[in-house]
């Protein structure tokens, strides 16, 4: 059966590869389907497992977390400095593993049939989990650098100066001095560059509408239709506004394991993660020098962080 | 495009609408926004517009489903108010000092996303246009 799948997977590829260029689209070769290896694509039922290549240059959540915990640290002494305790944020509670756990939707049919299209501990109708208080004016002068509603905190244009508690509070105020401190001031605010997340954003759209993904949607769609359930792809089955409800309905549980099994059935997920790889790996080429400039400011940053952490 | 030619539109009749001209305001030379423009705190405030212009939406709490919610004017303008605020996002503002929050390009926080760190602002790439739900993160 799976043997089965890739062979038809393989075949419709070559055929694809093959017209692809001399007809439909007008646009210039350089933007032109990226040719993959159609002998080799992989059977995927866990994308959790198959990072894109892309991802070497945002943030994985380790490294968010390493960042952060930093942030935190360096504000916590800075503001202990003027007197004040600093509390730690809210935990962030659920998120996806990586990029690619749920980036294509539901995957495993066992789960779905219990969560539906929402991933399992996703806080789908959960109690919110924000409820800290806002902190006492001095308190939030020492931490943004101003009092001005219209300067963004913590920014070099949050000019500090203030004396509080026999302290001049520093430019950008105690929040500024840590993302100071992490090489992270203004900007990206350590989060991901923007050349990064524009090569996912693009590689998702492009192979969405790439004709060797929309062949196997068209599969996908059939395999639904055959259990009752007409989409057009599956971001469509995830986003239907009938799943807006605070528990998982049944009908959703069964469109989400319906859907889960086509996207088995047909290799939906090992077809679209190839030809976004391609996409991804294109733009990589393209983009060598910056990218490798990203990579090493993460790089720096996590050192900083780990470093601030472990009190040097 | 047919999208951006949309929005482009509807920004332009809003800001006549505003009785505001064109005549001499580029977009390519707007300057970068670093003013909040009235974020209050502990919320994301997203905008209709890139570098936090036009119509604008803040919340506090996670949203599994950005569905329902509209933009209304704000201080930094009136573009896009009364337009949904699913899937017509452009710029993002972290008004908390603690938590990143992360915009999702589909309901219930699956798919890619654009995460915004605490007091960070920024043009949308992933989500841009594409926001379906929004959650709290580190």
């Amino acid at each position: 059966m799976r043997a089965h799948i890739r062979t038809a997977s393989a075949l419709f590829l070559t055929a694809t590869v093959a017209t692809v260029g001399c007809s439909v689209d007008a646009t210039p070769s350089v933007d032109s389907p990226p040719s993959v290896n159609s002998s080799a694509i992989p059977v995927i039922t866990k994308p959790e497992d198959r990072p894109l290549p892309a991802e070497a240059y945002v943030l994985t959540n380790r490294e968010e977390d390493t960042f952060a915990r930093a942030r935190h640290v360096l504000i916590t002494r800075c503001m202990a400095g003027f007197g004040f305790r600093y509390d730690p944020p809210p935990k962030p509670g659920f998120r996806p593993r990586n990029r690619t756990q749920y980036r294509y939707g539901v995957s495993d049919p066992k789960v779905t049939a219990m969560h539906g299209f929402a991933p399992p501990g996703s806080p789908r109708g959960g109690k919110p989990e924000r409820e800290t208080p806002s902190l006492p004016a001095r308190m939030s002068l020492v931490l943004s650098g101003t009092d001005d509603p219209k300067v963004m905190p913590g920014s070099v244009e949050a000019k500090g100066g203030q004396r509080i508690n026999g302290r001049t509070v520093p430019n950008g105020g105690c929040f500024g001095r840590a993302m100071d401190a992490l090489k992270a001031r203004d900007g990206d605010g350590g989060g991901d560059a923007e050349l990064a997340r524009r090569i996912t954003a693009r590689s998702f759209d492009r192979s969405r509408r790439d004709p060797r993904v929309q062949e196997v949607f068209t599969r996908w769609s059939r395999c639904m239709r055959d259990r009752g359930f007409s989409y057009a792809d599956p971001v469509a089955a995830s986003n239907d506004p009938a799943w807006r409800t605070p528990t998982p309905s049944a009908t959703e549980r069964r469109a989400a394991t319906a859907d889960a099994v086509c996207k088995r059935q047909e290799n939906v997920i090992g077809v679209w993660w190839t030809v976004e790889a391609a996409y991804q790996q294109r733009e990589i080429d393209r983009h060598r020098g910056e990218l490798a400039d990203i990579r090493t400011t993460i790089d720096e940053r996590q050192r900083l962080a780990k470093a601030a952490v472990a009190g040097r | 495009m047919k999208k951006k030619l949309r929005l482009l539109a509807l920004g332009i009749s809003g800001m006549t609408a505003m009785g505001m001209t064109l005549a001499g305001v580029p977009a390519s030379a707007a300057p970068k926004a670093v003013t909040t423009g009235g974020c209050q705190d502990k919320h994301i405030c997203l905008y209709y517009n890139s570098d936090l212009k036009g119509a604008m939406f803040q919340h506090r709490y996670n949203i599994s489903n950005y569905a329902g919610y509209v933009f209304t004017a704000s201080d930094a303008g009136s573009a896009g108010a009364g337009q949904p605020v699913k899937n017509n996002v452009a710029s993002a503002d972290n008004a908390d000092a603690g938590n990143g929050i992360r915009i999702y390009v589909n309901s219930n926080y699956v798919g890619d996303w654009d995460g915004v760190p605490p007091w960070t602002w920024r043009n949308l790439d992933v989500a841009k246009n594409n926001n379906a739900s929004g959650k709290w993160d580190h």
